[in-house]
């Protein structure tokens, strides 16, 4: 046995996982689980198989159901001019707290929705990754999303 | 993510880019990652924004990782 396997977790790593474990409603097992790739024994992403053009065609039409389901009221509302001119706003305002001393409750309804997708993804493969989902992204933002081919997806 | 740094009077805030609940609603590789991003965040009491069109593109990217079988129809639903 070499000095790596002897070696001991220091109590603040361990309380730390602990904590990460009990955020998300797991045991320390299936938290160092996930955390390690190791979600379905495998680690390694599971390839489903290909969907019939049948399948395709209805979660097309699953899709385009959502096609104006929600409306802002604002077709610049996503810009990402706008956005960084409202975190500009939120940076510069000086408003005054009305009370300083007090510490903001926990947020617990975000702490509570982490929890619950922690639940739910519990028994769910490992898939995809970033990059090929920024490139989904990417081209839906390009016109894919609304119907149209993309026109720029760099 | 874009983020508005802390001020004394104010917690910061940030904005959630789509690719961060795609990650953690189809279990990326990333997922923990973000997961811990936001619960950082939350803790620190920072507030959460997002352009409502994020729902929508969750939900495309949701049903292109469905169509590409990246995904089944259970992890979708």
């Amino acid at each position: 046995m070499n000095a790596t396997q002897q070696e001991r977790l220091a109590p603040e790593i361990m309380q730390a996982i602990i904590a990460q474990a009990m955020a998300r409603g797991l045991s320390v097992n299936d938290y160092l689980q996930t955390a390690l790739g190791l979600g379905n024994g495998s680690g390694r992403v599971v390839p489903q198989p290909a969907l019939s053009e049948e399948s395709l065609r209805a979660a097309d039409e699953r899709l385009f159901a959502f096609s104006g389901a929600v409306n802002s009221g604002d077709p610049a509302a996503c810009d990402n001019v706008r956005l960084d001119a409202d975190l500009a706003r939120g940076k510069e305002s000086t408003e005054p707290q009305s009370c300083p001393a007090v510490q903001p409750a926990r947020n617990e309804a975000m702490f509570a929705v982490l929890q619950r997708s922690a639940q739910r993804r519990k028994n769910m493969p490992v898939s995809g990754s970033t990059a090929a989902t920024l490139k989904i992204i990417r081209e839906g933002r390009a016109g894919a999303m609304y119907g149209y081919e993309p026109t720029d997806t760099e | 993510m874009a983020m508005s740094q802390p001020t004394p009077n104010k917690p910061g805030a940030v904005v959630i880019d789509a690719n961060i609940l795609i990650s953690i609603c189809s279990n990326e590789p990333g997922c923990l990652t973000a997961e811990n991003t936001l619960a950082d965040y939350t803790a620190k009491q920072w507030v959460f924004y997002a352009p409502a069109v994020i729902l929508t593109e969750v939900q495309f990217a949701l049903c292109r990782k469905l169509q590409g079988g990246e995904i089944d129809a259970a992890t979708h639903q």
